[in-house]
């Protein structure tokens, strides 16, 4: 059976779209999902804005009895998770956990990644701690908190999965979920993943980004000379990776291919990014993969908008591309999205395999005024339909912890 | 199928920041002398629980261990990880530098290890709103913060890790790092399993019922597979490992404690949020160890348990263990590490599996704790019931392989065999 890992269903929850459809058209359309923040109170904050999906709930996919015991993340996590699966033509009977005498064999593995974990049960629960009424804690509060849970309750949700993880690695987390779910299709440990991020509005992020002077006030302008910051969102992203041998078999859909990733660590400091490890994972992506800079036909940027960020990742982009660097488009969704932290890099890993299936690439947002600094083309403004071999989808962590993974148009050989 | 040394994986270091010792020696004299970290609770003020135990690390100066430099902002967690990291790369004579930091990789498990410092965070900004936030703090927020940390401090930059699966996570992190070695993506490994103590985590544990308590029969501590035996004492520390190919740790000439030969974590959404009452995923996880291994279950010299003393836990545990390696008339020889280092969490699995290189060094089987009526319903044999009580030579004259198992309540339950390299 060929091995090589393909995507075949897409499951997004954004501020601009449920659903990979509207989230498409919208990404598309260049459409802010950027609002005034009603999760919780802004009035003491300089920044009023954010990336919310105030119309979200997780009754409109489960029902309340089986979904009351989730957080909120969990809640953003298994909707997205419940539409790649539909949009994948993926029954859950033919992926459900095995039954007692199969072998140690996994049916399917689910690996999600995330930055805050259930960030707004947490906050419940410390509310509760502070106001001196520990006793009238419910354990089913409790029972929302780990950050372990995000997997573990997609998998209870949707009974399935029998191998899964979850990866807190900030926001480059969805990549590293990505990435290890390619590593055990390919490596033959089972022929179905689910993964990708989640993130709730977290206004633990929202403070301490503030803090750090690294929210912009009104809008995300990446690459933008006048760039003045992230603005934090929310949201959850869930690709269906494959192995070809059963997605062909199944007769499914075929996106793309997932043709490997790269990591690497800063091992500089924990919030200011190094441009030799932006470099590191982008070349370990391309080694991994066997592929040349000259193959790369599109990468979705990292792009938070934040002056260090967009500076050293397309000092990075150079680095690797050398004079081709310019003609390569690099587009960054936050500019619509925000910043969904640990969903990020699985939102546009779904962005990238559609640019790849639509032979369209979805613009950077809010772009004014160029920056010597960033000399990337952006994709301003305005979507391009242009054929997209091969796309490179960036992301990058707190830590220094960064990921690449690397998509393509399925060809009969590579 | 064949396997090249350069698949086998090994483990050449360890290093331990426990509730009863700081670094290898330490911490080898106190499972020698079958001495608990378990003590009352120093850290936060306990008035408001029942339980009022915890093995807590108390004389932990980790300006001792890592130098006065750069440890202002860092959080109890990430200076427990760095601290662990530094013992285990001496113990591996290892050194991190130009050639191999990029094929070097951290791997750790930690699931509450923000905890502390995400509920400060949030703390100050209700308390003070959020001008009183210290930014240089936000940081320890998340939950990649101790592995990021360690990859800064010893400048490794070949992947960086975090998983978060709860009670298995250590042993999770080890198969992870053991399969990246395998495909090549690095060559070496700093991998293992942190918690840090702490009243939310320690309150949340209690609200569930899960903590040992004093009672009318019953004293407040883990008693593993004994008949009294009401729940787990909470623990801390962080367990670090040096893990190679076997390729690699000859041709350094390192010392090797054992091979991580196989491991299997598999999740059960009907054991989520509740002790699984058949264990079924728990089996599954072993028989899949013993068949990559190509053991008959004889040849299991002693199992290392996740055992904390939680009821159905420890029953759900050994009476799948009996049901593979027992027979009647003949019980599985266990032992339970949380006896003496207490439920550490994400951190646990390398407790456990630093019995097991314990007593293949050593040729003992570390002992177990408080285990003093057995337990019918808990069908093993427990090696600190004997006489000695802190340890026991094994039936076969060396110790050759060690089962290192664990359930949870968190849907997961996990299997590594490790092996002996003498011979």
């Amino acid at each position: 059976m060929d091995r090589r890992v393909v995507v075949t269903g897409l499951g997004a929850v954004s501020s601009i779209g449920i659903g990979k459809e509207e989230f498409w058209r919208n990404l598309l359309a260049g459409k802010s999902g950027i609002t005034p923040i009603c999760s919780f109170d802004t009035s003491e904050y300089r920044v009023k804005i954010g990336g919310e999906i105030p119309g979200f709930s997780i009754t409109e996919f489960l029902p309340e009895e089986r979904s009351e015991k989730y957080g909120r993340a969990s809640g953003l996590g298994i909707s997205a998770s419940l539409l790649a699966l539909e949009d994948a033509h993926l029954r859950l009977a033919q992926i459900q956990q095995h039954p007692v005498e199969a072998s140690s064999g996994a049916s399917a593995g689910v690996f999600v990644g995330s930055t805050m974990g259930e960030c707004q049960e947490q906050a419940i629960f410390m509310r509760g701690w502070v106001s001196g009424s520990y006793q009238d804690i419910q354990t089913s509060t409790i029972l929302k908190l780990p950050d372990s849970f995000l997997a573990c309750n997609i998998m209870d949700a949707l009974k399935i999965g029998s191998l899964g993880s979850t990866f807190p690695n900030a926001c480059a987390a969805a990549n590293y979920a990505i990435a290890y779910g390619y590593e055990l299709i390919r490596s033959g440990q089972v022929p179905v993943v689910l993964a990708g991020g989640c993130d709730a509005f977290s206004e633990v992020a929202f403070a301490g980004f503030g803090r750090m002077l690294s929210l912009a006030t009104d809008k995300c302008q990446p690459f933008d000379k006048n760039r003045s910051g992230i603005v934090v969102g929310e949201g959850a992203g869930m690709l269906v990776l494959e192995s070809l041998g059963h997605a062909e078999k199944r007769g499914a859909r075929i996106y793309a291919e997932l043709l490997g990733y790269g990591m690497s660590c800063d091992a500089y400091h924990m919030t200011i990014p190094h441009v030799d490890g932006v470099t590191a994972v982008m070349e370990n992506a391309l080694h991994n993969t066997g592929l040349s800079p000259e193959e790369i036909s599109f990468i979705s940027a990292h792009g938070t908008g934040t002056v260090m960020n967009d500076k050293t990742e397309s000092e990075a982009i150079r680095n690797v591309f050398g004079e081709r660097a310019q003609q390569i488009p690099v587009n960054a969704v936050k500019s619509m999205l925000g910043h969904t932290m640990g969903a990020a890099s699985a939102l546009s890993a779904i962005g990238c395999v559609l640019s790849i299936y639509d032979s369209k690439i979805p613009p950077t947002i809010n772009y004014e005024t160029p920056d010597e600094q960033c000399p990337v083309d952006c994709v301003p403004n305005k979507m391009r339909e242009q054929p997209v071999e091969v796309a490179m989808n960036n992301a990058f962590a707190f830590g220094g912890n960064n990921c690449t993974t690397v998509f393509a148009k399925l060809r009969a050989k590579r | 199928v064949f396997k090249g040394d350069s698949d086998r994986i090994v483990i050449t270091g360890i290093g331990v920041v426990a509730s009863n010792g700081l670094g290898k020696q330490q911490v080898w004299q106190a499972i020698g002398q079958g001495r608990s970290g378990i003590k009352p609770v120093s850290l936060f003020d306990t008035s408001v629980f029942k339980s009022k135990k915890a093995a807590e690390i108390t004389d932990f100066d980790p300006a001792q261990i890592l130098g006065r430099k750069g440890l202002r902002l860092l959080d109890r967690t990430t200076k427990l990880s760095l601290s662990a990291t530094k013992y285990a790369l001496e113990d591996a004579r290892l050194e991190i530098a130009d050639e191999n930091s990029r094929r070097t990789g951290v791997v750790l498990a930690s699931t509450m290890g923000s905890v502390e410092s995400r509920a400060g965070f949030y703390l100050d900004l209700l308390g003070e709103g959020f001008v009183g936030v210290n930014p240089a703090l936000f940081p320890n927020t998340v939950v990649n913060s101790p592995a990021s940390e360690i990859g800064i401090y010893f400048r490794v930059r070949g992947l960086n890790t975090t998983v978060s699966n709860g009670f298995t996570g250590a042993l999770d992190a080890l198969q992870y790092a053991a399969n990246m070695i395998r495909w090549k993506r690095i060559d070496t490994a700093l991998v293992g399993g942190v918690e840090a103590l702490n009243p939310f985590v320690y309150s949340a544990f209690e609200k569930l019922g899960l903590l040992s308590r004093i009672t009318t029969t019953s004293k407040e501590a883990i008693a593993p597979f004994d008949r009294h035996r009401n729940g787990t004492v909470l623990g801390e520390g962080a367990v670090m490992f040096v893990l190679e190919s076997l390729d690699a740790a000859t041709r350094r000439n390192a010392p090797v404690y054992a091979e991580l030969a196989a491991g299997k974590t598999l999740f059960d959404s009907r054991s989520y949020l509740r002790y699984p009452a058949r264990g079924t995923v728990l089996r599954r996880a072993i028989e899949h160890v013993l068949g990559e291994t190509h053991l008959e279950p004889d040849s299991v010299d002693f199992v290392s348990t996740s055992a904390n003393g939680v009821k159905i836990a420890d029953a759900v545990e050994s009476r799948i263990l009996f049901s593979i390696l027992g027979r009647p008339g003949k019980r599985p020889l266990v032992t339970a590490s949380k006896s003496l280092f207490g439920e550490t969490f994400s951190a646990s699995g390398g407790f456990q599996i630093a019995y097991g290189l314990f007593g293949f060094e050593k040729n003992l089987v570390p002992p177990t704790l408080n285990c003093e009526q057995a337990d019918t319903g808990c069908p093993v044999e427990c090696a600190g019931r004997l006489p000695a009580s802190v340890g026991r030579a094994p039936e076969a004259s060396r110790i050759e392989n060690v089962l290192v198992t664990s359930v949870s309540p968190m849907g997961y339950s996990s299997a590594v065999l490790l092996k002996s390299m003498r011979g």
